[in-house]
């Protein structure tokens, strides 16, 4: 029977010639993660289970992203708990600084072509842009997983989207999923998983490939698979990892869903206050003042969005009364960007850095939290009421770039408006 | 008992109640923001016996995902929650801590009818009413639910014994 990606590497994993949508499995995991945010519960998790062999740990990565640093004494001593597991268990550890999980896992080498990869966070669709199948689970799932390397799961049905055409300069892969979101609905993809193919797919950079990908956990998406090309493959080499065995989906294969999507015409996209999925072209958001400016998280804080910043603020100070801090995915990246003197152009702007994790996205860390009646606009992945720490601000997502021309001209801006950018150089 | 559409986990267990109180404590308060009497009502059943079948609207558990949202319900005397759709995580949560779930289109009910579900047929029928056709649990995830939840069921099963199926 034909089969699409994500029943491909199912049934492999599971040692089953096929399975179908809705069929329960039990399937073999090739690598684990556990951030900081559930670490606390699968830890306990495991010392309840009794004798449970913690076969699979070394294939684990525990990664303390989401207190990084940590705020308190609480999120500290869960932190001490995490090394002194990783310690004891051979499991490896990445530490406070050091980047997100889902930057770390690809960049580190841990994720490779055709490969089955669980995280406890629901943006680990994010490998699926390396041809990997990436989930979200649960404190519970990772303990069992720790213990057994083997997970059950219903196999999801597949929608295939089609991205034809080629992006305009200015704009980027978050506008696409800011463009399905408002179509297709926070629940656009629930339990499925998306299969995304064509030119526009072809033409993207591997850090575009990663924030579509990881942005389709919006769109409610069990999963979010790329075939692999040789720009994958390529990347993959550069950063140790394992052998790819990639995957495509076989002629015939049954879709719940199929559509194109021409995104040639497409214009920056901006998410209103409150709902991932009340999306408007961002001319129509013209006049919007905003008072901060947010750039980083999983979905985009890589090199790629850091230099849509640089381009935007060099030579510019940010607009009088807006406040802006850049925070990149990981270490590497962060690197990366002092080395390009991207770090140095934006701080001169009137920026600010903060070092890697996930702050930006939920203000766990309180560097990030706006005041009563302030509106941010933030390149992270979800706008809801109270995310940042307070239910008394607004917060719009968009891409880098918007954000970026927004903090500027201190109103959410169309990025292709900024004369002196030449967006196809980015 | 009853509840409408979107509840989500801030309703359900309030990180207002987080961390520091035990579930108990969170049992005593949850969904009172919707409804009030809805933690007074759950106790009532608990202590008369009364296992509750919970008829929720599309996508309940959506939200943060906390596993503490199945382990709640559990405490209060929920056995089972019928919904339309669940948030993904809340539907791992629930299986993972032993509460099991049937998906079924909306159902009108009222919060003291006396229900019959079967998780096998995914069959919910209320007292004098035809039987609504849902999605039940596959024979694994039925006996996961039995077992208290998925760790239970891998110490007694010593692993995945799905071979045996």
């Amino acid at each position: 029977m034909a089969q699409t990606i994500v029943e491909k590497i199912l049934s492999a994993h599971a040692g089953l010639d096929q399975c179908e949508p809705g069929e329960f499995i039990v399937a073999d995991i090739d690598y684990a993660m556990l951030t900081d945010a559930r670490a606390p519960g699968a830890m306990k998790a495991v010392a309840r289970m009794q004798e449970a062999p913690l076969h699979f740990v070394t294939k684990t990565a525990l990664v303390l992203d989401h207190y990084s640093p940590p705020p308190h004494l609480e999120a500290a001593q869960i932190h001490g708990k995490m090394r002194a597991f990783a310690q004891q268990t051979g499991a490896q550890i990445y530490d406070i600084g050091e980047g997100i999980c889902h930057q770390l896992l690809p960049e580190k080498g841990h994720v490779t072509s055709g490969n089955l990869v669980v995280g406890t966070d629901s943006h680990s669709v994010t490998y699926g842009a390396f041809n990997a199948l990436g989930m979200g689970v649960e404190g519970t799932d990772l303990a069992a997983v720790m213990a057994y390397g083997k997970l059950w799961f219903q196999v999801p049905s597949s929608i295939r989207v089609e991205l034809q055409g080629r992006l305009q300069p200015g704009v980027w892969a978050k506008d696409i999923t800011l463009y399905m979101l408002g179509h297709l609905g926070a629940d656009g993809a629930n339990y499925q998983a998306i299969e995304y193919v064509g030119t526009a797919v072809s033409a993207m950079s591997i850090d575009s490939r990663m924030t579509l990908c990881n942005h389709a956990a919006e769109l409610g998406a069990k999963a979010a698979l790329l075939e692999a090309d040789q720009k994958t493959l390529d990347w993959l080499k550069a950063h140790g990892a394992r052998e790819p065995q990639p995957v495509t989906a076989d002629a015939g294969a049954r879709y719940a869903k199929t559509f194109a999507i021409n995104v040639s015409e497409l214009s920056p996209q901006v998410a209103r206050r409150h709902l991932v999925d009340d999306i408007i072209n961002v001319g129509e958001a013209a006049g919007q003042k905003i008072q901060a400016a947010l750039v980083g998280t999983c979905t985009n804080g890589r090199l790629e969005d850091i230099r849509q910043v640089a381009a935007v603020l060099k030579g510019h100070r940010l607009a009088p009364g807006v406040r802006m801090i850049v925070t990149p995915a990981s270490r590497q990246i962060y690197l990366r960007a002092l080395k390009e003197g991207l770090v140095e152009t934006i701080v001169s702007a009137g920026a600010t850095f903060e070092s890697a994790g996930c702050g930006t996205c939920i203000s766990i860390t309180g560097h990030f939290t706006p005041g009563d009646a302030e509106t941010v606009i933030s390149s992270a992945n979800r706008n809801f009421k109270g995310r940042l720490g307070n239910d008394s601000a607004d917060i719009w997502l968009g891409s880098a770039a918007t954000v970026a021309a927004s903090a500027l001209r201190g109103v959410i801006t169309d990025p292709r408006e900024i004369d002196h950018v030449n967006w196809s150089q980015l | 008992m009853v509840l409408g559409d979107q509840v989500n986990t801030d309703i359900h267990c309030s990180t207002k109640y987080m961390p520091g109180k035990d579930n108990a404590f969170v049992a005593a308060h949850a969904f009172e923001k919707i409804d009030a009497n809805f933690p007074e009502q759950a106790a009532a059943y608990r202590q008369a016996g009364q296992p509750i079948v919970l008829i929720a609207g599309k996508d309940f558990g959506m939200n943060s995902s906390r596993e503490q949202a199945a382990q709640i319900l559990k405490e209060m005397g929920v056995v089972v929650v019928v919904a339309p759709s669940f948030s993904r995580a809340f539907y791992r949560n629930a299986l993972n801590n032993g509460l099991a779930l049937i998906m079924a289109k909306p159902i009108s009910a009222q919060s003291d009818q006396p229900v019959e579900v079967d998780l096998a047929a995914g069959t919910v029928a209320l007292a004098g009413q035809a039987a609504w056709q849902g999605v039940g649990l596959s024979s694994v995830l039925r006996r996961i639910v039995a077992a208290g939840g998925l760790l239970s069921y891998l110490d007694q099963n010593k692993g995945w014994p799905v071979a045996a199926d």
